[in-house]
């Protein structure tokens, strides 16, 4: 009776099976179900136990539900469950196969020190390596369920005597105008919460440690099924510099990195900017030695060095691109061959000058200190539109642009609190919980 | 709101733009410049450089420019458009003047270099320009040595610019002097200042006293009978009593060099040495001022001093010097031991 029902609702789908054992039957979805557990929760005691007073005694298992009609069915179907029914009633008991990857080390957030687990597209092991860390009864997770076709299950994550309810509130109401959205990974929630501003406003973590830190600070999660990737929000300016592996350095050492981290942020954006505008307009805040040298590199070059700033940056792109889409067995051949058009042949071809090759280096070199994808997206679009107008307007070019980024950065918000926290508005604690270290006070003998 | 800020963007890009843009391939550098007159005529010389790449080694190379008329703008467009190509004077480190055009004044000069260039140059003088830009020791030209010797017996921060030069001559308080380089074989020589008032060139001098006197170097050395003292630090101050100007010049020395007739164990011999050493300054120093004021020349700005204390009378080479050398005795104590 209700497989008629369910093979009509499923449109006679192959991968629903059908059992009918000592007069019950058993409806699952073959693709999502484990066979392990069929036997082992239902089929073995169905076959054993002859004499029962309800099918409910029959069924094991740690999640088993009763339902109320054949309608609600289909969606536990969908959700790896197993329906048996008698001619009495109907129960869903969740058989569910172990589609997942095991716990790996990071592989987008590596670090020298610290844990070394990370996230699989499990939410429940997701939540599962937070709540190991947090021992505490006030983290609170709450459930939504996401998408008219993907059910995508998500969960926010809060400690709750430490988030504030009016960020809580806010990102509330963003999930509940998507619930209509089909997502397949964390991504596509992030882009539906923030802003258009090309700078990440949301960080994605596949750390269960920087999930846990920033839990702690008072922040929110985001865990979404199928995705490798929780969301942080609110994530500030400064979260995207620092990775999570400063937390276990010395302060005295990182102190100084992280100075270097934040000088490879503006030489990134503003080195091929100025190079272009000191050597096309302002050729007197040089010195002479420089200024010879700079001309010497560009002799025999026959094409302006912003073309040749533009044509450098575009290669870059293009090898970047080619490294992380082709496979990886092939990518050291795409680097070498990358490394030999950039450097040996293009100089000795003439088409640009060394000087441009050792600038053009060192903005990209500087861009790889940073490890959030979506900065150094942000970090390209900018650097190439402040190269515009340093092109155009030479140093004025880059003041102005150095503007644009600020003002950006100023107006920016990430769930009604300022992007630019804790520099403007300054908060001390968190400034040095995150621009610096500040030195832990040592535990009195 | 949006548009607003795209009329914005708009009229930046209006009022800057382009137009200033250069390649870096189509500039001649100018890295030192020569002015000379001639038959009443002012004679530029460019002196262009640029690194050429030769067996993978950057080797900088120069070459020169003129141009000639009987008015300093019109010399220079000539120079500039003698040029192989567009000309860049942002960069200049020597401006050397000849003693010509100093004697003939450099007014016009401080006023075209005023309007037209940056003012971080050396100002020197000399006696040939072409001679000292034509020259060349070890296949190199000898303006980058020049630099630096000016470095090394002057200090860069002591060579007068071109701001200093125009307020000497407009405010007529106290005059300037500079550098004057000459070349000898394959030496070059920097032991003389030339002096002047208004934009005249008056008199050149022996350096000596001036750096005594007027700059912070210590690199000075005095000789009296074969023994050699260096004072490591000075104090000079001036003083107005009675309407005459005290130069006091306090000086601690050390000896650098003695000869066998000389015994630093001697107290005589150390007392004879200071009070004729301070003699022989105080000498030097007067002889200095003597010809530096006969020209009407006030070099160390005594007329500005005696103006500030008594406006209503005039200087009138109305000083006295008074010389105290203290040589450091501690350091050169020594007993000879007899094998």
């Amino acid at each position: 009776m209700i497989y008629k029902y369910l093979k009509k609702e499923f449109n006679n789908s192959s991968d629903l099976k059908y059992e009918f054992v000592n007069n019950v039957s058993i409806i699952y979805l073959e693709s999502i179900t484990s066979s392990d557990k069929i036997n082992e929760y239902i089929l073995d005691n169905i076959t054993l136990k002859k004499n029962y007073l309800s099918l409910r005694d029959l069924i094991g298992g740690p999640s088993v539900v009763i339902l109320n009609n054949k309608e609600q069915a289909s969606y536990y179907l969908l959700n790896g469950y197993a329906i048996v029914s008698n001619n009495k009633d109907i129960i869903a008991c969740e058989v569910k196969g172990d589609l997942y990857r095991a716990i790996t080390n990071p592989t987008t957030e590596v670090s020298v020190n610290g844990p070394k687990d990370s996230f699989n597209e499990n939410i429940v092991s997701n939540i599962g390596l937070i709540k190991r860390r947090i021992k505490n009864t006030k983290l609170i997770n709450e459930d939504f369920e996401v998408g008219n076709n993907t059910k995508t299950k998500i969960s926010l994550l809060y400690i709750d005597d430490k988030v504030e309810s009016k960020s809580l509130k806010i990102l509330r109401e963003i999930i509940n105008k998507t619930l209509n959205l089909d997502i397949f990974d964390s991504e596509s929630l992030a882009q539906q919460i923030s802003s258009g501003n090309p700078f990440p406003t949301i960080l994605k973590t596949e750390r269960p440690d920087r999930v846990s830190t920033a839990l702690l600070e008072g922040k929110i999660a985001i865990a979404v099924d199928n995705s490798p990737f929780m969301l942080i929000l609110p994530a500030f300016f400064i979260d995207f510099i620092n990775p999570q592996g400063d937390n276990y350095v010395k302060a005295i050492n990182i102190n100084f990195l992280k100075i270097v981290r934040f000088l490879c942020f503006l030489i990134t954006l503003f080195l091929p900017a100025i190079y272009i505008a000191i050597i096309n307009y302002n050729q007197e805040s040089i010195p002479l030695k420089l200024l010879l040298a700079f001309q010497a590199g560009r002799n025999g070059v026959p094409f302006p060095s912003s073309f040749e700033a533009i044509f450098m940056i575009f290669l870059c792109i293009i090898l970047r691109e080619s490294d992380i889409r082709f496979p990886s067995n092939y990518g050291s051949s795409i680097s070498i061959v990358g490394a030999l058009i950039l450097g040996e042949a293009a100089v000795s071809a003439n088409i640009v000058s060394p000087i441009m090759i050792i600038i053009i280096g060192i903005t990209f070199i500087t861009a790889l200190v940073f490890n959030n994808g979506e900065l150094i997206d942000a970090l390209r679009f900018y650097r190439i539109i402040i190269l515009l107008l340093a092109i155009c307007l030479g140093l004025y070019g880059v003041v102005l642009g150095y503007f644009i980024i600020l003002i950006n950065l100023c107006k920016t918000k990430t769930l009604n609190i300022d992007y630019l926290y804790p520099i403007a508005p300054f908060n001390n604690n968190y400034f040095f919980n995150s621009f610096l270290k500040k030195k832990n006070n040592k535990v009195k003998k | 709101m949006k548009k607003i800020i795209i009329l914005i963007g708009f009229c930046l890009f209006l009022v800057t733009g382009c137009y200033d843009y250069q390649e870096l391939n189509d500039i001649d550098i100018v890295r030192d410049v020569g002015i000379d007159y001639i038959d009443k005529e002012y004679v530029v010389y460019l002196q262009i450089v640029s690194n050429e790449e030769k067996e993978n080694n950057n080797k900088t190379s120069t070459y020169m420019v003129s141009g000639k008329a009987n008015n300093i703008v019109e010399a220079f467009n000539k120079a500039f458009s003698s040029a192989n190509k567009k000309v860049y004077t942002k960069h200049i480190e020597l401006m050397l003047i000849s003693e010509n055009l100093a004697n003939k004044g450099i007014g016009d000069v401080v006023n075209y270099l005023l309007n037209n260039f940056n003012n971080n140059y050396f100002w020197l003088l000399t006696d040939n320009i072409q001679n000292v830009f034509n020259k060349k020791i070890n296949d190199q030209n000898i303006t980058n040595q020049i630099v630096s010797i000016i470095d090394n017996k002057i200090g860069k921060k002591n060579i007068v610019d071109i701001d200093t030069i125009a307020t000497c001559i407009i405010n007529n308080k106290q005059d300037f002097t500079l550098p004057y380089i000459e070349i000898n074989n394959d030496s070059i020589i920097l032991e003389k200042i030339g002096y002047f008032n208004n934009n005249h060139l008056m008199g050149i001098t022996n350096i000596k006293m001036y750096k005594l006197l007027v700059l912070d170097t210590n690199d000075e050395k005095f000789e009296y009978n074969g023994t050699t003292v260096n004072p490591y630090s000075k104090k000079i101050s001036y003083e107005i009593i009675d309407d005459k100007i005290l130069i006091n010049v306090n000086l601690k020395g050390k000896i650098v060099l003695f000869d066998g007739n000389f015994d630093i164990n001697s107290d005589k011999d150390m007392d004879d040495l200071e009070k004729n050493i301070e003699l022989e300054i105080r000498k030097d120093i007067k002889n200095f001022l003597d010809n530096t004021l006969k020209e009407d020349v006030d070099i160390l700005g005594l007329e500005n001093k005696f103006y500030k204390i008594n406006k209503n009378k005039k200087y009138h080479n109305n000083y006295e010097i008074f010389v105290n050398l203290d040589i450091n005795r501690n350091g050169v104590l020594y007993e000879v031991i007899d094998d």
